[in-house]
């Protein structure tokens, strides 16, 4: 758009004493390389809470995994522990009364009832401690009262483990697989073996667990550590894991790989006797991908995302840290393992036919990619605050994806033009007043509310953020959030500090509102009025005498007026309004919004004809973009002369098509 | 009036038949485009730039408008669906009076005594008001005609797209799901390909339903309407016997040649964009050459019909009159 300031548009805004100033006179300084956030400080490693040494098999016919192996757990709070709490998560799809089953919530994943139930049982539980070994398992309590769920089991220990103690625990279980259902399970001879192993809940600085049954809408949250298993898996079946592989070796029909990984919070893996499988190396990482047979092209879109995503993170977040990535694309029957991410894993989705130009495997590929980040390396509870997962990473896809493929980042097919962001922020816009963003994730009321808030809205609020306050601003603070909570588990003081403090507390009161207090803003034109300058008429009592001023012409090429523009809501987003003249000109006038009006004056050469708020779309967080604009009084709009031409075309074809 | 010779029936010498019907269509597809302009107008009109905003890169206000929660959406859908659905059928009465013009002409008097005659029969075009006549006459037919073509289309593809979808599911375990989907497409695509042969049955049946009524109205006589039409589709079957290959390779090239014209016309709004003023203009006549085209290809096409449904359908009267 050709935007041409009105000569007087600096003075008209003086005048109005309107404080604010345009998106680019915000941003901050310029920074010589491509990370604005690079010296913030990063940590290399987190602090190692858990080690696990783990031996599984695989029997794809029963699809059991029998598990044993050794926990070394440290006691990093400040405070003696008596007692574990153990996560077992297959136990969700147990039965019906799971707290996973038995969670009223539609649409959103994991809605479907597993064909084949799945269960966890751990055989054995002890703990050798100097001379005596104690049974753990027999005094363990998976329920509690009448509640049936056994996915949250408390472990009482014979004694107090004392602040920086490291004690070694000993297990044997055995996995029965679900059919696939909410991210872990078997279809066919596909096995995707996750939540999987009894796994001890994180212990938080004051003593306390983490600790919480598995939830319909919720994921997870644990301590980093070092992840050593052993995978053994018939002969046929290729396995993706996390972890690099350390020994590979294939005798008496099987398979076994030992994969090693320090610094990860998780363990995931799938085994499949049909994986086509290609491997590449990408800004130093060695990716691997796994996919169904035919799925060739969608294995090609997916490592061209890593060879943008891998680099453009990198720069954003802070470097990628391990020396691998694996890529799992599940077969089309297999949906709910799909779109999930692990330490070092991560799993896409889409079927067989997805044309170029709908970049849905791309944008999946992407936002699991970007786990990575938030999920892997920042680590927060998500459970309790799933917007800093799901919603941050979502904020990062989009950001991406549009980094990446431009305005058109989700769509860009015969003539339809759709971005990421703007699939978010529609998608937000029907949940705004529904619920806060920032709850925990059993608090949805639905699925769909969940999705639309967590995801959508989250990455809306971020976006309207980073097109209002500058790119690079929003780079440099997403970035030092990203580097400075690196390993770090932040919980959302953190986020909303760290946007206080880089791009001031304007950005940061409005991303506290926008997510814990429901904030919302609707812009609006309300009125407008121009005329030519001239000498008020009228009767005057001037100097004791009385004068009457009759009505005179206007002088030709002077206009004045004022475009009266409105706010509702909570969120106060500085906004630009534009003004436009009958002789084609447009000057922009920023408002800082910090009111619930203003009135803004104009003056021109010629009459006001039209004021649009926000002509540039940087407040996706707007409501209604309906009533953002309006026509001074007798003038008409553009109208709608390119729907007409193309709804009458297209009549003409359907027309034709159907009646020869 | 008098049917035409089958080497006499051209498309190209009955510009103002093809004409008019597309003027018909363009009338009808202007009040079918209505609702969802003045929708577009009442909510986006009185922007500076009017709803060039929808055409927008990243469709952020294209989304807010398709996404609200009032009854917009589903009272224009409704009211469109009404109005093409009302326009299929009206414009049956132009294509009758078209395939009428295609099939029918006025001997020119015959020249002065002495002066040399024409090798070929001269003939001109029908006047439109007699197309019309044969047009309005031909509706029921017709429309009844195009009902038992959609219906057709529609248990054809159906079978073929659960048919397609069984053979998918029971191949997915030996050949994975891509190779499955695959052979469905292709599956699917046979059966599509036998709707359309079939399609090209039920436009000879078409072709003899108006030559049918034509001839009568030449005859001063008229028959019921179910009556003709199960006459010509006896026609268009016994047609179908010795040239459904030539009749499907006549359909099939200008099909192509229709689609390659929407493309054209694709790629130039893809160009254009949203853009408005004389560039608006432009795709304007180049969308309205493009549906004048295919208009004139489905003339051809119909000429072509006629052709051979004309032989067949002369033997068969004259060995009924023969047998009465």
């Amino acid at each position: 758009m050709d935007v041409r300031p009105l000569g007087m548009s600096a003075l008209v805004v003086a005048l109005a004493g309107i404080t604010g100033s345009t998106a680019s006179a915000r941003e901050l300084p310029g920074h010589p390389d491509d990370s604005p956030a690079a010296d913030v400080p990063m940590a290399e490693h987190p602090a190692c809470v858990v080690d696990y040494t783990l031996h599984a098999t695989l029997d794809p016919a029963l699809h059991t995994v029998h598990g044993e192996g050794t926990i070394a757990w440290t006691n990093v709070s400040s405070q003696p522990v008596s007692q574990l709490w153990m996560h077992l998560y297959l136990n969700a799809f147990k039965n019906q009364s799971t707290v996973f089953m038995r969670a009223p919530v539609g649409g959103f994943r994991g809605t479907t009832v597993p064909k084949e139930w799945g269960t966890i049982d751990v055989r054995k539980l002890t703990w050798t401690d100097g001379a005596a070994e104690h049974d753990l398992w027999a005094k363990a309590q998976l329920k509690r009262g009448d509640d049936e769920d056994e996915t949250d089991a408390s472990v009482p220990l014979p004694r107090a483990v004392a602040p920086g103690e490291t004690i070694t625990l000993s297990m044997v279980w055995d996995d029965k697989l679900p059919s696939i259902v909410e991210r872990t399970g078997f279809d066919g001879s596909f096995h995707m073996v996750a939540q999987w192993f009894p796994k001890i809940a994180k212990i938080e600085p004051d003593g306390s667990f983490a600790h919480f049954p598995f939830h319909h809408l919720g994921e997870f949250y644990a301590d980093y550590g070092k992840y050593d298993v052993t995978l053994d898996v018939p002969e046929p079946f290729l396995v993706g894991a996390t972890g690099v592989v350390t020994e590979s070796r294939v005798a008496n029909g099987r398979r076994v790989e030992r994969h090693v990984q320090d610094d990860v919070h998780d363990f995931a893996w799938t085994a499949w006797d049909k994986f086509q499988t290609r491997k590449e190396t990408i800004d130093g990482v060695a990716v691997s991908i796994l996919y169904p047979p035919g799925y060739d092209d969608h294995a090609e879109r997916e490592l061209g995302t890593i060879r943008f995503a891998l680099p453009h993170y990198g720069a954003r977040y802070g470097k990628y840290p391990y020396p691998l990535l694996t890529l799992v694309h599940p077969p089309a029957s297999a949906p709910e393992a799909g779109g999930m991410e692990y330490p070092t894993l991560i799993t896409t989705g889409g079927s067989s036919f997805i044309p170029n130009g709908v970049n849905l495997i791309e944008l999946v590929t992407i936002h699991e990619f970007g786990h990575q980040y938030f999920y892997g390396l920042l680590a927060s509870h998500e459970t309790q605050w799933p917007f800093q997962d799901e919603g941050l990473n979502s904020y990062a896809e989009a950001e991406a994806m549009e980094a990446w493929k431009g305005k058109s980042s989700f769509i860009d097919l015969l003539g339809l033009s759709i971005g990421d962001s703007e699939g978010h922020a529609e998608r937000a816009r029907h949940f705004a007043h529904d619920d806060r963003v920032a709850q925990p994730a059993y608090a949805f009321g639905t699925g769909a509310a969940y999705g639309a808030l967590v995801y959508s809205r989250t990455a809306t609020i971020l976006e309207t953020l980073r097109r209002v306050y500058g790119d690079r601003a929003m780079q440099r603070t997403m970035g030092a959030y990203a580097r400075r909570f690196r390993f770090k588990h932040p919980v959302p003081r953190d986020l909303i500090e760290t946007f206080q403090r880089e791009m001031g507390n304007e950005a940061g009161e409005t991303l506290r509102d926008a997510l814990f207090d429901k904030g919302w803003v609707d812009y609006r034109v309300e009125a407008m009025s121009s005329h030519s300058v001239h000498v008020a008429a009228g009767i005057f009592d001037r100097d004791g005498k009385r004068a009457t001023t009759p009505a005179a012409p206007g002088a030709p090429g002077k206009y004045e007026g004022w475009v009266l523009v409105s706010r509702r809501g909570t969120l106060r987003i500085p906004v630009e309004v534009e003004l436009l003249s009958e002789d084609g000109t447009r000057a922009r006038v920023p408002w800082d919004a910090t009111t619930d009006s203003i009135r803004i004056p104009y003056a021109g050469t010629s009459a006001l004809r039209a004021a649009v708020i926000d002509p540039d779309e940087r407040v996706l967080l707007d409501e209604n973009s309906e009533n953002d604009f309006a026509a001074a009084p007798g003038h008409a709009g553009g109208g709608a002369p390119r729907t007409l031409e193309r709804a009458t075309y297209w009549s003409e074809l359907v027309l034709g098509a159907i009646a020869p | 009036m008098t049917p035409l010779d089958p080497s006499e029936i051209h498309a190209r010498t009955r510009p103002v038949a093809v004409a008019s019907m597309f003027v018909g269509e363009l009338a009808w597809a202007l009040v079918v485009a209505t609702p969802v302009h003045e929708w577009v107008r009442r909510a986006w009109g009185a922007h500076p730039d009017g709803d060039a905003v929808l055409f927008s890169r990243g469709g952020r206000d294209l989304l807010v408008w398709l996404g609200q929660e009032d009854a917009g959406m589903s009272v224009t859908a409704r009211t469109t669906l009404a109005l093409l659905v009302v326009g299929v059928l009206l414009l049956q009465v132009p294509f009758g009076a078209l395939v009428a013009s295609l099939a029918f002409g006025r001997e020119l008097a015959a020249p002065p005594a002495g002066e040399a005659t024409a090798p070929t029969r001269a003939t001109r075009a029908l006047p439109m008001a007699t197309a019309w006549k044969i047009g309005v006459a031909s509706w029921l037919p017709l429309a009844t005609l195009l009902a038992f073509s959609v219906l057709v289309s529609v248990i054809v593809l159906s079978l073929g797209g659960i048919l397609a979808a069984l053979v998918e599911s029971g191949l997915t375990a030996s050949l994975g799901d891509a190779r499955s989907f695959t052979v469905r497409v292709v599956l699917f695509a046979l059966f599509a390909a036998v709707a359309a042969v079939l399609g090209v049955v039920v436009d000879l049946a078409r072709a003899a339903v108006v030559r049918e009524i034509g001839i009568a109205h030449a005859a001063g006589t008229s028959e019921a309407g179910w009556r003709t039409m199960l006459r010509a589709l006896r026609t268009a079957m016994a047609t179908a016997r010795t040239s459904l290959g030539r009749a499907t390779l006549g359909w099939t090239g200008r099909f192509a040649v229709g689609i390659a014209l929407i493309a054209i016309g694709f790629v130039a709004a893809n160009g254009l964009g949203g853009r408005g003023g004389v560039a608006l203009g432009g795709l304007f006549v180049i969308h309205q050459a493009v549906v004048l085209g295919r208009v004139a290809l489905r003339a051809s096409w119909m000429a072509r019909a006629l052709a051979l449904v004309a032989p067949v359908q002369d033997a068969r009267e004259a060995k009924r009159s023969s047998a009465t």
